[in-house]
């Protein structure tokens, strides 16, 4: 883990030290193990409900170099909170059991199931410890992953740079978006969502707060609102095409094909992946009427997908066997330069978001790591895994004044 | 909850009446939600006693999980040309539902002079529920509002355990939920 290039935004349940809760606990002979778990489970209230983590028994070797010398086992009984250690003496000898525990004593066990291996490692010699890593966190990222990831990565902060030379320039005269601004501040921020599947850039934007005069079009709800529409389209496109199939016309699309884009950053950015449908929100189209910005909208879509080498008409059938439509952005990973705001982080659960990758943390706004961990909490619905890529310099995001970042929701 | 700092005492009972009128607006547009198989959460802005622009949750027309109905009102003001983004400094909100916590903070980068809403919101609530976005001193950048609850809390509560209790085709493992059934008590607010 410590050579990647990120690092993830751990939650604090994840980066908690030790706490410890007391436990009653005795040695036994091992042929009477189950006896006396079976009085245990019979006559003492259940505590293991919340130390589902903790081992019942723990195996002491006689001879620690020669294990073949025998062993001892302790035994935990509940925890101290719920009998008295008189009425636990009271209840073990009128069954009998003194006989054949020894050493009846308070022990400590960690309180919280261990979530990290790091945890695991550091707790387990408390007390031995059932540890289940989930299957996301235990997941390696190979050398191939990284170079995949670090590509878009400087994807974003391309389109970052893009915004800059456009002026999404937040002048607090004309556009007081905060009343602690003093100087204008550039605020180039770049985003993109991508299908780790396959490796498909499905929405780029830039923060258009400036250029829109919205104060809350910044990139990442820009980029939702791209994948939400190019799901629109695509279910236009697969009813289109299934009417077209059923009546075995394929002119229309013929048709539609001849169309142009007249969208050069659609143009620009496949000088880097060769597979692509983007999109990137501009101004026209926001400051538009609703419903005609919606359809606008979607007319582009349709043309990219149908221009598009991957839904030629051979493709038709295939395109056709995807009956199950994508939902919001479930498993699609999120690239962005800076940390995303309290907003944009909540909209990303209800978006039901993948992963998350940033450049650079937010102090005052954010809502991945920097005030809150809206990724990883507990009440919410959604979680998922953030890193922070804090191998890149700050330079590489260019902002004219960089302590202005402070100021900035992203 | 229902306390609210009036400065002048002969506009306490108008100015109440007021509130359960703009929010009677919103409920109508939640209504209209709920018959379009959308979440029932509807609101209104009100600039100088007029309402300038309303919304109703959208999430799943638009295919999109943020097009709340707080975003849908605040995307028709700003698109209508007749107002810059400052207008939200004067502006009074009234949602049906206390806001997400998107919302929350949405409203806060906008300057939102107050918040009134019908019911509370335990799963997602920004202004108080689950997080008090509205009002984290932490969060700089922009003032704090505040956030005032209860105004036909019972029938926003009511039609979310309507919209609830009814399948949702638009998840992607639908519940079958005809065992469910449509509780009608409802607990005092905490």
């Amino acid at each position: 883990m410590s050579n990647l290039p990120f690092r993830p935004i751990l939650t604090d349940e994840e980066t908690r030290d030790l706490e410890t809760v007391e436990v009653y606990a005795a040695d036994i002979e091992p042929k009477e193990a189950e006896r006396v778990l079976k009085f245990i489970k019979k006559n003492l209230p259940s505590s293991f409900t919340s130390l589902n983590h903790v081992k019942r028994v723990r195996k002491i070797y006689n001879d620690e170099k020669e294990k073949g010398k025998g062993f001892t086992l302790t035994i935990l009984f509940c925890l101290t909170t719920l009998i008295s250690f008189v009425d636990l003496q009271i209840l073990i000898t009128s069954n009998g059991f003194d006989k054949i525990i020894s050493r009846l004593r308070v022990e400590k066990v960690p309180k919280h199931a261990p979530i990290t291996r790091a945890q695991f490692d550091a707790w387990k010699s408390l007390w031995p410890l059932n540890f289940h890593e989930h299957p996301n966190n235990a997941r390696k990222f190979t050398v191939q992953d990284i170079d995949i990831l670090a590509s878009h990565m400087n994807r974003v902060i391309e389109l970052a740079q893009l915004a800059k030379s456009k002026g999404e320039n937040l002048d607090p005269f004309l556009f007081p978006l905060s009343y602690f601004w003093i100087d204008p501040v550039q605020i180039p921020i770049g985003c993109a969502i991508i299908d780790p599947c396959t490796n498909t850039i499905l929405a780029e934007s830039h923060d258009t707060r400036a250029s829109t005069r919205h104060p809350l079009c910044h990139s990442v709800l820009n980029c939702i609102n791209v994948v939400a529409n190019l799901e629109i389209s695509s279910r236009q496109f697969k009813n289109m095409s299934n009417e077209q199939m059923a009546a075995d016309d394929i002119s229309r699309p013929q048709k539609r094909k001849a169309k142009e884009i007249d969208d050069d950053e659609g143009n620009e950015s496949n000088l880097h992946q060769p597979k692509k449908h983007t999109i990137i929100i501009d101004k026209e189209e926001k400051g538009e009427d609703e419903d005609d910005d919606e359809t606008s909208s979607l007319e582009s879509n349709i043309e990219i997908i149908l221009t598009s080498p991957s839904f030629s008409s051979k493709t038709q059938n295939t395109t056709r066997q995807q009956s199950k439509d994508a939902y919001l952005c479930k498993n699609y990973d999120l690239f962005v330069t800076h940390e995303p705001c309290v907003m944009c982080s909540m909209a990303l659960v209800h978006s039901r978001i993948g992963r998350v990758f940033y450049a650079r943390a937010t102090p005052n706004s954010g809502g991945l790591g920097s005030i809150y961990k809206i990724h990883a909490h507990s009440s919410l619905n959604h979680h998922f895994r953030v890193f922070i890529w804090d191998s890149i310099s700050d330079d590489r995001i260019a902002y004219d004044r960089i302590e202005s970042l402070d100021q900035v929701d992203t | 909850m229902n306390e609210e700092k009036l400065d002048d005492g002969k506009d306490n009972v108008s100015r109440e009446t007021d509130h359960y009128q703009y929010m009677r607006r919103a409920l109508d547009l939640a209504h209209e939600a709920y018959e379009s198989h959308e979440v029932p959460v509807g609101c209104v802005f009100v600039h100088n006693n007029e309402i300038i622009g309303f919304g109703r949750n959208k999430t799943n027309e638009a295919l999109n999980g943020t097009r709340h109905a707080e975003f849908e009102a605040i995307d028709t003001i700003l698109s209508s040309g007749k107002y810059t983004s400052d207008v939200f400094k004067e502006c009074s909100l009234y949602v049906t539902v206390e806001p997400c916590v998107m919302c929350a903070y949405a409203l806060r980068q906008l300057g939102i002079q107050q918040v009134y809403y019908g019911c509370a919101n335990e799963r997602f609530g920004g202004t108080g529920s689950v997080f008090n976005i509205h009002e984290d001193p932490i969060l700089l950048l922009h003032p704090q509002y505040p956030s005032i609850g209860g105004y036909y809390r019972e029938e926003a509560i009511m039609l979310l355990r309507k919209f609830y209790v009814r399948e949702n085709d638009n998840a992607p493992e639908p519940k079958r939920k005809h065992q469910r059934v449509l509780k009608t008590t409802i607990k005092p607010p905490k």
